[in-house]
C-alpha cells in the first residue's frame, strides 16, 4: 500500500510525554496538514518520522517499508524522506545551485534534472549566489528544490511559512499548492497557523497533548470540530447546543434568534459582533456595518456550508 | 601549607573583584572617553602569565628598579630608603597575582551587566532610585553569579601557579607536590596537598564549565544605548577604568620592554630562535590533538545525542579544574605504575616528549572544547539534519557541512590552545626532557635561578606578545560571530 502508517508512537522528553500512542495513517498522495498548538508535539512527531528522533514505542511504516519498529531504526539517511525546515537550513558556504544539487548523485539524469529544478523554481540568475544573498520567498524555494532533488518518497515540511510575511506567505502556499500537483507526492505540513492547513491540505490531522484527535477533510474539522480544542483551532466559535457555530454561519436574513449587540470591533470581512442571545453570546459578521452596540438584532444559523 | 593557600586565594580574588567589577559596570552601561578601547584593553591582562607578573613586579620595585628611579624625582633618597619597601611576600603577591587575573572577573560580569542590566537598571530608574543605590540594590545582586564564576577561574589558576609562588617563596600546596617530585609521592605533604586540590576541583569546576562559555561570549558590542555622562565624571570614570589595564598591562610591559632593551644581545642570539621554535614546535603538537580531539568529542555529541555523550565530553573537560602540577604528576606515576619495578618496556617514555604532550592534552582539552563548541553551536543543528535527510550520512556529512563551516573557529581553536601551552610552566618544568627549554622555562628558570629578570625579560615579552596576539584575535572573533 502506497502511503505512511504511524502506529502507537510514544515519546517522552524527560518526565513529559511528548507524544502519547500517537496514530495517523496517509493514503496515496494526499497532502496533510498537521495542526496544533505549540507543544503539543507536531515538531516531534515530524522528527521521528524522518528519523532524527527514536521514540520509545511504535511503527513506523513508510510504502510497505518499515522505518522503524521495536528491532529497527532506519537512519534518516537513509530514508528517502524530504524535509523542508522551518529556517531552511540552506548551506551557507555553498551556492544555490551547490546546495539543489547537494544530495544528487552525479550523473547526466540528475544533471538534466537539476537544471529543470532550477527552471521550475526560476533560480537560474540566483543560481551561483550564496543563500544569504537570496530573499526569504527565493529561499524558500531552493529549500524546496532541495528536497525534490532526490525524489523522495515523501516530502515534511515543519512551519515553513513562519519567517514569510503575509503577502509572500499567501504567494507561496500557492506555489506549494502546485508544486503538490506537479510532483505527486505525499506531504505532511506542519503548521500552527489554520489558514495554511485549511487551503493547502487535502486532510488535516490535529494534536492534543500528544494524540491525534481528529482526522478528516478541512470542512469536516471546521464545522464538526470533535471537541472544543479543535473548534478554537481553526477559529473563532460560539459553542451552541453541543454545536459549534462559525461567525459566517450566523444571518441576519433569518429571525430565529432575538438578541443584543454587546460588543462591537472592526474587521476586513465585516464588523465582528458579539450577540447576547438565548445565554450564549454569538459571534457574528455584520457586512453591511450597520449595528452597533446596544442594538436589538434578530438572526438565524445557516446549516453548514 | 593548605592555609597560606586559601589565604591567597581569598586575597586575589577579593582584589580581582575590586578592579574588575567597577570597570565592567561603567564599561557596560556608561559612556565616557576611551571607552570602547578600555573596555577590550582591560581583557589584555590575561596575555601576562602570572609568574612573569610576579617577577616583572618585583624587579619595579627592587631598589634598583624603576619604582625606586621614579620615586627619586619627587622624594629624597634617605626619606625613600627608610620606608623599607618590600612587595616580594604574600601580600604583594596577591595584587601582582590580581592584576593578571582580574580579566577574568571583569570579562564575566561584562556578560552580565551587558546582558541583563539594561531595562531593569531603568525600570530602577523610573522608580526614582539613584545610581549608587541602583548598582547595590540592581545591578549587584544580578551579576553575582556571574562575578562568582569569574572568581572560580582565578581560584584556579591561584592554585595552578607554581612559578610566581616559587619566586615569592611563598609555600602553597602546588610547592608541596614539587617538594614531593623531589621526594617521595605518599609523603604527608603531598597527599594533603591532593586532597585540598581534589576537593578544591570538584568544587569550582561546576562553575567553571558555565562560565568559561560566557568568558568567550562576553566580547561582542551591546547593542542598545549607553547612558551620557558629564564631561569631567566622564574623565573621571575613564582614569577609574584605565588604573587596572595601567597595572596589569602597561606597567609590566614597559617594565619588560627597558629591561629586554638591554639585552639585545639574546634578541637576536642563534638560541633565542632555536628556543622560540622549540617552544613553537612543541605547543603546535599537542594543540593539533586537542583541536582534533575537541572535534570529534563535539561531532559525537550531535550524532550520538543523551547522557553518556555528555558525560565523556564533562569527563574530558575536567582537566582543566586540576592543577598542572598534578596533572603532571598523575601521568609520571602512571607510567612508573605501568612500567612495574625493573626499567621495563615504558621507560622510554619517562623524560620524553611524548608524555609532556600527553599531560598537556589532558590539561588543555577543555580549552579547546570550550573555544570550539563556540563555533560548533553556530551552526545550526538543522544544517546536518537537512544533509541526512537528502540522503548524505554522517560522516560525509562532516565533511561536507560541518569541516568548511567550521574552518576559521579551528584556526582560532589552534592558535588559543597553542598560546596556552607557550605559557604553562608547572607541567613543562616538572616533564620537560633534559636539556629542553621552551620560552615559558627558560624565563622562569632565568629570573628564579640566575636571578636576571634582564635575561628572563626578552623570552617573557616575546610570550606577552604572543599571548596578546591571541587575545585579541579572540576578541575579533567573537566580536564578528556576535554580529
Amino acid at each position: 500500500m502506497k502511503g505512511l502508517s504511524i502506529q502507537h508512537i510514544t515519546k517522552s522528553f524527560g518526565s513529559s510525554k511528548v507524544l502519547n500512542d500517537c496514530s495517523l495513517d496517509i493514503n496515496g498522495n494526499d497532502f496533510v496538514a498537521l495542526l496544533g498548538e505549540s507543544g503539543s508535539g507536531k515538531s516531534t512527531l515530524l522528527r521521528l518520522i524522518s528519523g532524527f528522533e527514536s521514540p520509545e514505542k511504535g511503527k513506523v511504516i513508510l510504502n510497505n517499508r518499515v522505518l522503524l519498529d521495536d528491532q529497527l531504526f532506519v537512519k534518516p539517511e537513509d530514508r528517502h524522506i524530504g524535509m523542508i525546515f522551518q529556517n531552511y537550513a540552506l548551506f551557507p558556504h555553498l551556492s544555490v545551485r551547490k546546495n539543489i544539487a547537494f544530495g544528487m548523485s552525479a550523473s547526466p539524469e540528475s544533471e538534466a534534472y537539476l537544471e529543470e529544478l532550477i527552471e521550475i523554481f526560476e533560480l537560474a540568475e540566483q543560481q551561483h549566489k550564496k543563500p544569504s544573498n537570496l530573499s526569504g520567498g527565493q529561499q524558500q524555494r531552493v529549500a524546496i528544490a532541495r528536497a525534490l532533488a532526490v525524489n523522495p518518497s515523501l516530502l515534511l515540511m515543519d512551519e515553513p511559512f513562519s519567517n514569510l510575511d503575509q503577502t509572500l506567505r499567501r504567494k507561496v502556499r500557492i506555489e506549494i499548492k502546485a508544486m503538490h500537483e506537479k510532483f505527486s507526492i505525499p506531504m505532511i505540513l506542519v503548521s500552527h497557523d489554520p489558514e495554511d492547513a485549511l487551503e493547502l491540505a487535502d486532510k488535516i490531522a490535529v494534536l492534543q497533548q500528544g494524540k491525534i484527535v481528529q482526522f478528516g477533510v478541512p470542512s469536516e474539522l471546521y464545522y464538526n470540530p470533535v471537541n472544543q480544542y479543535v473548534a478554537d483551532l481553526l477559529g473563532p466559535n460560539t459553542k451552541y447546543k453541543n454545536q459549534f457555530i462559525r461567525p459566517e454561519q450566523i444571518t441576519f436574513n433569518r429571525s430565529d434568534f432575538q438578541g443584543k449587540v454587546i460588543r462591537s470591533a472592526f474587521s476586513m470581512r465585516g464588523n465582528i459582533l458579539v450577540i447576547e442571545a438565548d445565554g450564549h453570546e454569538f459571534l457574528a459578521y455584520d457586512y453591511s456595518r450597520t449595528n452597533t452596540i446596544g442594538d436589538e438584532v434578530s438572526f438565524g444559523i445557516l446549516a453548514n456550508h | 601549607m593548605v592555609f597560606t593557600t586559601l589565604r591567597m586565594i581569598l586575597g586575589v580574588g577579593l582584589i580581582a573583584a575590586i578592579l574588575a567589577i567597577p570597570s565592567a559596570y561603567f564599561v557596560s552601561n556608561y559612556q565616557f572617553p576611551l571607552r570602547g578601547f578600555l573596555r577590550k584593553a582591560n581583557i589584555l591582562p590575561v596575555a601576562i602569565p602570572t609568574y612573569i607578573m610576579g617577577f616583572t613586579y618585583a624587579s619595579i620595585f627592587s631598589v634598583t628598579g624603576s619604582f625606586y628611579a621614579f620615586a627619586e624625582l619627587f622624594i629624597d633618597r634617605e626619606t625613600l630608603y627608610s620606608w623599607d619597601i618590600d612587595v616580594v611576600n604574600e601580600l604583594g603577591l596577591m595584587f601582582f597575582l590580581a592584576f593578571a587575573l582580574y580579566p577574568y572577573v571583569y570579562s564575566a560580569a561584562l556578560v552580565s551587566f551587558s546582558i541583563k542590566n539594561k531595562s531593569i537598571e531603568e525600570a530602577a530608574a523610573s522608580l526614582g532610585v539613584g545610581p549608587w543605590k541602583r548598582f547595590w540594590k540592581v545591578s549587584f545582586p544580578i551579576v553575582l553569579p556571574a562575578v562568582l564564576s569569574g572568581l572560580a577561574l582565578v581560584t584556579m589558576e591561584v592554585l595552578n601557579d607554581y612559578g610566581a609562588m616559587a619566586y615569592f617563596n611563598i609555600n602553597t600546596i602546588t610547592a608541596g607536590i614539587f617538594q614531593a617530585k623531589q621526594m617521595d609521592f605518599t609523603s604527608s605533604v603531598f597527599l594533603s596537598a591532593l586532597f585540598f586540590v581534589v576537593i578544591a576541583s570538584v568544587f569550582i569546576s561546576y562553575y567553571l564549565f558555565k562560565s568559561y562559555k560566557k568568558v568567550a561570549s562576553t566580547l561582542s558590542s551591546p547593542s542598545y544605548d549607553l547612558m551620557p555622562m558629564e564631561k569631567k565624571q566622564g574623565m573621571l570614570v575613564s582614569f577609574v577604568v584605565f588604573i587596572p589595564f595601567f597595572l596589569g598591562f602597561i606597567l609590566p610591559v614597559i617594565e619588560l620592554v627597558s629591561l629586554a632593551s638591554s639585552r639585545l644581545n639574546i634578541i637576536f642570539s642563534m638560541d633565542f630562535l632555536i628556543i622560540s621554535l622549540n617552544a613553537v614546535q612543541l605547543a603546535f603538537i599537542p594543540a593539533l590533538i586537542i583541536v582534533l580531539l575537541s572535534l570529534i568529542l563535539l561531532y559525537n555529541e550531535y550524532i550520538n545525542k543523551g547522557f553518556f555523550s555528555r558525560f565523556i565530553s564533562a569527563i574530558s573537560n575536567i582537566g582543566y579544574a586540576i592543577p598542572g602540577a598534578i596533572i603532571a604528576v598523575a601521568v609520571m606515576s602512571f607510567v612508573i605504575v605501568l612500567d612495574g619495578e625493573e626499567k621495563g618496556f615504558y621507560h622510554f617514555l619517562i623524560d620524553s616528549l611524548i608524555l609532556l604532550i600527553f599531560a598537556f592534552v589532558i590539561r588543555f582539552l577543555a580549552v579547546g572544547y570550550n573555544t570550539l563548541e563556540g563555533g560548533f553551536y553556530k551552526i545550526t543543528k538543522q544544517l546536518p539534519d537537512a544533509s541526512r535527510s537528502l540522503g548524505v550520512g554522517s560522516f560525509k556529512t562532516f565533511i561536507r557541512v560541518y569541516f568548511p563551516l567550521l574552518k576559521s573557529a579551528l584556526l582560532t581553536t589552534l592558535a588559543i590552545v597553542m598560546v596556552d601551552i607557550l605559557k604553562e610552566l608547572p607541567i613543562t618544568l616538572l616533564l620537560q626532557p633534559f636539556n629542553f627549554h621552551t620560552l615559558a622555562t627558560v624565563a622562569y628558570e632565568k629570573a628564579k635561578i640566575t636571578e636576571s629578570v634582564r635575561d628572563a625579560a626578552p623570552f617573557a615579552l616575546l610570550l606577552i606578545i604572543v599571548g596578546t596576539f591571541a587575545v585579541l584575535f579572540l576578541v575579533k572573533d567573537f566580536s564578528k560571530k556576535n554580529k
